[in-house]
């Protein structure tokens, strides 16, 4: 499923054509509540605006800033301050540690 | 069966024409596998397996190991069976909440019954920085079943050192996550959770629960990473992180590489 939100308030238009990425976003276990309503399970594909951070991306998405969680670009651990790119795949997990 | 053919039957029997269900050989229905056979049964009768933890995971995860016949069991944990932790704690019973014993204690007892062949090792004790090169000698793999990060760390960091094979699990809630670390070969808990801090606050059972089924779930795969290990199969094992809700029905297993960043890379054999 396809969401542009070029066409949202998520990302910030300079006035013209604003130019955008296509992400696509895995969120596992609980944080599957924050993806767009008619998402699969647990992912969808969504175009936000270039230049767009993680951090960014989360808080769009209702993740809270201070809850657990592990984040992966492209499969490898990301921090929140990373500028994502056109096609990457992005995955966050809660920290599932009980025994 | 008719009543002649049955009592014909347990004259052969009796005679010793057919086998009777004592000279099955006991792993029999392992050795059947092809996955293991009797080969890999023999593997599995050498291990030395740490099984970190006998809460939810280390219940089941020390039963179907040690009825597998793993050759020797390190059983280890700090806490004594308590009445809120039988709805998922299946090694024990009332009778262990009331015993003072601790949780390795009643373990190995149920344990040796379960299978008398196999040499248990119960530690009571919590594994830190003290104890953990005491508890990984002479062992060839270790199992996962502990309730906190920074246990995990050490664990982690020591899996490294000794290039023994680490199978991570952890469960609340409905939700289970399960990871097979080979040093050298795949990522480790450290390229999935780099920062301490940042998974520090993670979900507790004592706050949000959790299904018992979850964690049964959770250690069942923890055993299966564990014989594909024992018997040599590190091709079949996880590649990347099962994430499950049984829940919600929910089943993915995420690819993880390894961090660039990670110290685990040091310990990756250098190409000729």
């Amino acid at each position: 499923m396809i969401h542009d939100f070029c066409e949202s308030s998520w990302d910030k238009p300079t006035g013209s054509r604003c130019s955008t990425m296509k992400l696509h976003i895995h969120l596992y276990a609980s944080l599957a509540s924050h993806l767009p309503e008619k998402s699969d399970r647990n992912s969808c594909f969504l175009e936000v605006a270039d230049g767009m951070t993680i951090r960014q991306l989360l808080e769009q998405l209702g993740i809270p800033e201070n809850a657990p969680k592990i984040l992966f670009r492209n499969g490898v651990h990301a921090e929140l301050d990373e500028i994502m790119k056109d096609g990457d795949r992005v995955a966050v997990f809660p920290p599932i540690a009980g025994g | 069966m008719s009543r002649e053919s049955r009592a014909s039957r347990g004259e052969e029997r009796r005679k010793g024409q057919v086998n009777m269900a004592q000279d099955i050989p006991r792993y029999n229905r392992h050795e059947l596998l092809r996955v293991i056979g009797e080969e890999g049964q023999k593997r599995i009768e050498k291990a030395r397996v740490l099984v970190a933890g006998l809460g939810a995971l280390g219940s089941l995860i020390s039963i179907l190991l040690a009825r597998a016949g793993v050759g020797m069991l390190r059983i280890v944990d700090l806490d004594a069976p308590e009445l809120h932790n039988l709805h998922r704690q299946i090694l024990y019973d009332e009778e262990d909440t009331r015993s003072g014993l601790s949780k390795a204690q009643a373990a190995a007892q149920h344990l040796g019954r379960a299978n008398s062949t196999v040499q248990i090792e119960p530690v009571v004790g919590a594994i830190g920085p003290e104890s953990i090169a005491e508890l990984t000698t002479g062992i060839d793999l270790v199992v996962d079943a502990l309730d906190n990060i920074s246990a995990r760390y050490f664990v982690n960091d020591r899996i490294l050192e000794l290039g023994i094979p680490y199978v991570f699990g952890g469960a609340v809630e409905t939700v289970g996550n399960v990871m097979t670390i080979i040093p050298g070969k795949t990522p480790c808990l450290r390229c999935l959770w780099p920062d301490p801090y940042a998974v520090a606050d993670h979900p507790r059972a004592s706050t949000v629960g959790v299904l018992s089924a979850a964690a049964t779930a959770v250690a069942s795969v923890q055993v299966t990473e564990a014989l594909k290990i024992l018997v040599g199969r590190h091709e079949d094992a996880l590649a990347g992180l099962l994430v499950m809700d049984l829940w919600h029905n929910q089943f993915h297993v995420a690819p993880v590489a390894p961090d660039p960043r990670c110290r685990c890379r040091v310990y990756v054999p250098k190409a000729p």
